[in-house]
């Protein structure tokens, strides 16, 4: 859906964008993640036909982005960061204006309305000013015109910046059945997201890739975790001896906390499950446990890594 | 081109929800309503052979009205969308750069014309309770100057406010740019010679003079209308350079 080849998008001093290549098949949720400043809302507005890149190709189903530009945005839906909207118009008036200026016919017009704020849960607000919204309801209205034309692929930039938790949630689960039927990219700083929207994501830094996989893939190939913590309370020399003699284990670091407990996080060699041997070694040794468990690398540690390992 | 119609649609509806909009409208009924009854006045006590309205649509009154409130209505046009950003929204659904231009232009010189449209209103009064029939010519000539003079201080209003995201900066553009005509306009009557029937071609008072004698001059015509063209030629390059290439 999206093919996007040595992108460069170059401001006078700056490198907003450098080199990205990437690809989004039909049907992906494809999140780009990057700190702010990192190049994803210059990527997107290039996509979205706003503004040229400086150089390199992108195209959209199909069609060139700067040479077919008409083509491609007949095809897509795109929310710019911040949803713009006109305060003076009534919800249903300012659909009604993107639904015609997007080239839905006349005639299905009122219903495809109808579906998007259905969507969006705008049924009932259709008669209130946009000026008059709530941050929440904005981000809904720009969402629902998003989709008004029922465009082939979504772009949307930083879609639950600035909601309160509540609608985050309502948002990104709006977002997820999106995903189901169509192509939808999306840009954010918010790690969470990703996880839990997006089939794949793309981490951007200093306008490069520096990762780009599903999630899950993700957090298997970068190394490190899979530690096991424990809590418990017994002599910290004897958890230190007796923990370091469990098979594949590779080093074990020891804290003494209050009440007679020591905290113990035990590193296997190569990223194994180290939880049932190290439980054995405790029932073995009959000491007091209360808590076990194993630390999974979050999408926060990888963000981490990959956008500050190449910082000199 | 149905695309024109709907961003014409919306735009002239956006008029009438800004206060300045009616700032405005109340300013031009004020400063032609004062012009009108002074005029009138000035004339009950002095009897000429001239027709009140060949005075009135060259009088300081109706320039001054031109020159402020042209620019008030026209600084919004582009400006506050490049602000706002829903420029960026508009751009990257299938509207093509000539067709937001156009439809730009067009609202703001209907709303020009919703401004002017009450002094019609002076024509009817003056000739319900004028003693000899009126001299039609010159109000027709008067509307006709006003409409011409509409177009390319509207199509010069674009342009300032195309240049710009900061609406005052784009009234005083389309300010300077109609006063400074404006002014030019005035060196027919000081120069003589050549020069002085070159000025004539730029001179909106002396167009509005011929107008009002009812003469209508097609090089004049042309004159108004090869300059919007000019001035919305140069608006529908600055909203294209967004996709130029550095």
């Amino acid at each position: 859906m999206i093919e996007v080849e040595n992108l460069t998008k170059r401001y006078p001093g700056v490198t907003a964008v450098d080199r990205l290549s990437f690809n989004v098949q039909k049907g992906e949720v494809c999140g780009l993640l990057g700190a702010n400043g990192a190049g994803k809302s210059t990527t997107m507005r290039i996509l979205a036909g706003y503004i040229p890149a400086t150089e390199g190709h992108a195209s959209v189903a199909g069609f060139d982005v700067f040479k077919d530009s008409l083509e491609v945005r007949r095809r897509i839906g795109y929310m710019p960061e911040n949803v713009p909207l006109y305060t003076e118009m009534r919800i249903n008036e300012y659909l009604e204006f993107r639904a015609a200026l997007k080239g839905v016919p006349r005639k299905e017009r009122r219903e495809r309305i109808e579906w998007v704020k259905q969507q969006c849960g705008l049924a009932e607000v259709g008669k209130k000013i946009i000026g008059h919204l709530s941050k929440g309801y904005r981000q809904r209205v720009g969402l629902a015109d998003t989709l008004v034309h029922d465009p082939e692929l979504i772009i949307l930039d930083e879609p639950t910046i600035g909601l309160d938790p509540n609608q985050i949630r309502q948002v990104r689960e709006l977002i997820r059945d999106l995903g189901k039927h169509r192509t939808v990219l999306l840009s954010t700083h918010i790690l969470p997201e990703v996880e839990m929207t997006c089939s794949r994501v793309i981490i951007i830094n200093r306008g490069k890739i520096v990762a780009s996989d599903s999630v899950e893939r993700l957090k298997q190939l970068r190394r490190g975790g899979g530690e096991t913590v424990l809590e418990l309370k017994a002599d910290a020399g004897a958890v230190r001896s007796e923990l370091a003699a469990v098979a594949d284990v590779q080093n074990v670091e020891i804290k003494p906390l209050s009440g007679g407990y020591v905290r113990a996080v035990v590193f296997p060699k190569a990223n194994q499950d180290l939880r049932e041997p190290v439980s054995e070694t405790v029932r073995r040794m009959n000491w007091g446990l209360r808590e076990l468990t194993r630390r999974t690398q979050t999408l926060e540690d990888i963000f981490l890594q990959l956008t500050t390992e190449d910082d000199e | 081109m149905s695309n024109v119609w709907i961003i014409f649609k919306r735009e002239l509806m956006s008029f009438f929800f800004s206060p300045i909009a009616y700032i405005v409208l109340v300013g031009i009924l004020l400063v032609n309503g004062i012009s009108c009854v002074i005029l009138i006045q000035f004339m009950n006590d002095q009897p000429t052979d001239v027709s009140v309205f060949t005075i009135f649509f060259n009088s300081f009154f109706s320039w001054l009205a031109l020159i402020v409130m042209t620019p008030l209505i026209t600084m919004k046009l582009f400006a506050e969308e490049k602000k706002v950003g829903t420029y960026e929204s508009l751009m990257t659904t299938p509207l093509k750069n000539g067709e937001y231009v156009i439809s730009k232009f067009l609202a703001g010189f209907v709303f020009y014309i919703i401004l002017w449209a009450p002094t019609a209103v002076y024509f009817i009064l003056v000739s319900m309770f004028s003693a000899t029939p009126l001299d039609q010519a010159p109000v027709y000539g008067g509307f006709i100057g006003l409409l011409l003079i509409g177009l390319l201080a509207v199509s010069m209003g674009c342009l300032g406010s195309s240049m710009t995201t900061n609406q005052i900066v784009a009234a005083v553009i389309t300010f300077a740019l109609f006063g400074g005509l404006l002014l030019v306009g005035f060196l027919p009557y000081a120069i003589g010679g050549k020069l002085r029937e070159a000025f004539q071609y730029f001179s909106m008072i002396y167009h509005m003079e011929e107008l009002v004698q009812g003469i209508l001059d097609w090089r004049r015509v042309i004159f108004y209308i090869s300059g919007t063209l000019f001035f919305l030629f140069l608006t529908y390059k600055i909203v294209e350079s967004r996709q130029w290439k550095a």
